[in-house]
């Protein structure tokens, strides 16, 4: 049974990625972009991480692909999204494409993984918080700058706009 | 009934047969909230104005819903020419389905619940997001700018009223110590409602709830003067149906969660469980109502101070209080 849901999950999860690379509107790229998140949200979940998959859902799907369409939105009318595909612009495009999952997959050869069976009690709420505020205390409060640094930065740009006289 | 269990039971398998029951009962339930609902809120928009609102079908004009659904289900489905059809198609599903998944997970009652999760109340918030989608869906596809600024406006409210919604909650989970939505209710028992203990927190979830579910006077994303109706202006018969049944869903789901959270969810004296909490639902659904009758509409400037300049900073201030007094308690 959870064969076959991780199964449905894996298709869905390419559907949408193949979808947010092929189709031509800018719309229907980001739809695909959000199917994917939810197949992975999905994976994770039936492989026994429900944080991971909530997390998964609220920030990439509830935060990040909205502020993309909201972007999307604000900027580009619907009569003019479809964009040309020219060769200068698919080459780079296929360059990353294949260059980052290559890395990946190397990396992932390369490396060795726990082979110990994965339990909630390892990945729960309470034990990624615990872990988070002990173990990895250093890195998540630079992350935390990190945005500090980033929402510092999205004021500043946003206050030069608003003292341009009447722009 | 239990002989029809038992077949179903026979065919499925023991836990298929209780998801199929639940969802038969959560449709139920779904159906006769948003019939009820909107007879409800006519009638308070009535006696608000010193009029009567529906009378003349059924008693107390209680089945003007029902023939305003069979009306609806008869009308044409017109799709204009030039909409994304597959897009125009999906948005009322998509924006509807996460209300049932939220509904799954409230707990009616001690013993009554359908999906019993270890984050659950991590899990309504992550599905509370996705029916955004089918608005943005629903707007950008109609190929119609008043749809397509009506999504603008719901995509920016809803990012802005998600933190607040989120931090006041987390005051709860500071205090009962679990997201599961069932502790969090036993946490509460004996009459110590957090609602005693986290007025404000309360009243922060109250008023971004009213906002995520694009209530009046939070409504500028269908504001009639402004925007013919919104998202929706290009929808017919049961697409627009579709729609609203979603709304009336996510208003009761807010209010289920709102009762779970902070008013002992289905605890109460005499009556069985299921009764008080769709008790203390009601009650939290009238102060919504009577807040869109009493309200007018906010600017869409005013919304956005709102969120940002006061919500946001009394929920932050109100988790750390939390925080820092429940520290104190301990040691």
């Amino acid at each position: 049974m959870l064969d076959l849901a991780l199964g449905i999950l894996i298709v869905l999860t390419f559907a949408g990625a193949t979808m947010a690379v092929v189709l031509k509107k800018v719309f229907h790229n980001l739809l695909g972009f959000g199917l994917s998140l939810v197949g992975l949200a999905g994976i994770s979940l039936v492989l026994g991480s429900e944080f991971v998959a909530l997390m998964q859902l609220l920030i990439f799907l509830g935060g990040i692909t909205v502020a993309m369409v909201f972007a999307v939105m604000m900027s580009t009318p619907r009569e003019q999204s479809e964009e040309p595909r020219t060769a200068d612009r698919v080459a780079p495009a296929l360059l990353v494409g294949a260059g980052f999952p290559a890395v990946m997959i190397a990396l992932l050869l390369g490396g060795s993984f726990p082979t110990s069976p994965v339990t909630e009690e390892l990945f729960g709420v309470r034990e990624i918080g615990l872990a988070l505020l002990t173990t990895f205390e250093l890195p998540f409060e630079a992350i935390s700058l990190l945005l500090l640094a980033a929402i510092i930065g999205a004021v500043a740009v946003a206050r030069r706009t608003r003292e341009r006289p009447d722009g | 009934m239990s002989g029809l269990i038992d077949s179903v039971q026979g065919v499925l398998g023991g836990w298929l047969t209780e998801l199929v029951i639940g969802f038969v009962l959560l449709a139920v339930l779904i159906t006769l909230n948003a019939m009820f609902m909107v007879w409800f809120e006519r009638k308070v928009a009535g006696w608000v104005q010193g009029r009567h609102g529906p009378l003349h079908h059924g008693p107390f004009g209680l089945a003007q819903t029902a023939l305003d659904v069979v009306k609806l289900l008869g009308k044409e489905f017109i799709i204009p020419s030039k909409v994304d059809r597959p897009v125009f198609l999906l948005a009322p599903i998509i924006a509807f389905l996460p209300a049932l998944a939220i509904l799954s997970l409230i707990p009616y009652s001690a013993d009554m619940t359908l999906t019993d999760a270890q984050s659950g109340l991590l899990i309504v918030f992550a599905f509370g997001g996705l029916s955004l989608g089918g608005i943005f869906m629903g707007g950008w596809s109609s190929n119609n700018k008043y749809a397509l600024l009506g999504a603008i406006r719901a995509v920016s409210q809803n990012i802005a009223y998600e933190l607040p919604l989120l931090l006041s909650a987390m005051a709860i989970v500071l205090m009962s110590g679990t997201l599961n939505l069932t502790e969090i209710v036993d946490a509460q028992a004996g009459y110590r409602w957090n609602v005693f203990f986290q007025p404000l927190a309360m009243l922060i979830f109250l008023i971004s709830a009213a906002a995520e579910t694009n209530r009046a006077p939070f409504d500028i994303p269908e504001a009639e003067s402004e925007l013919v109706a919104g998202f929706h202006t290009e929808y017919p018969a049961m697409g627009f149906a579709v729609f609203f049944l979603a709304e009336y869903t996510y208003m009761f789901a807010v209010c289920a969660i709102g009762a779970v959270l902070f008013l002992g969810g289905a605890a109460g004296p005499l009556l069985p469980g299921p009764v008080w909490l769709l008790l203390k639902v009601y009650f939290l659904l009238f102060l919504m109502v009577m807040a869109r009758w009493t309200y007018p509409r906010l600017r869409f400037d005013q919304l956005m101070n709102l969120a940002w300049k006061y919500l946001i900073p009394l929920a932050l201030g109100n988790l750390m209080l939390t925080a820092f007094v429940l520290k104190l308690v301990q040691t």
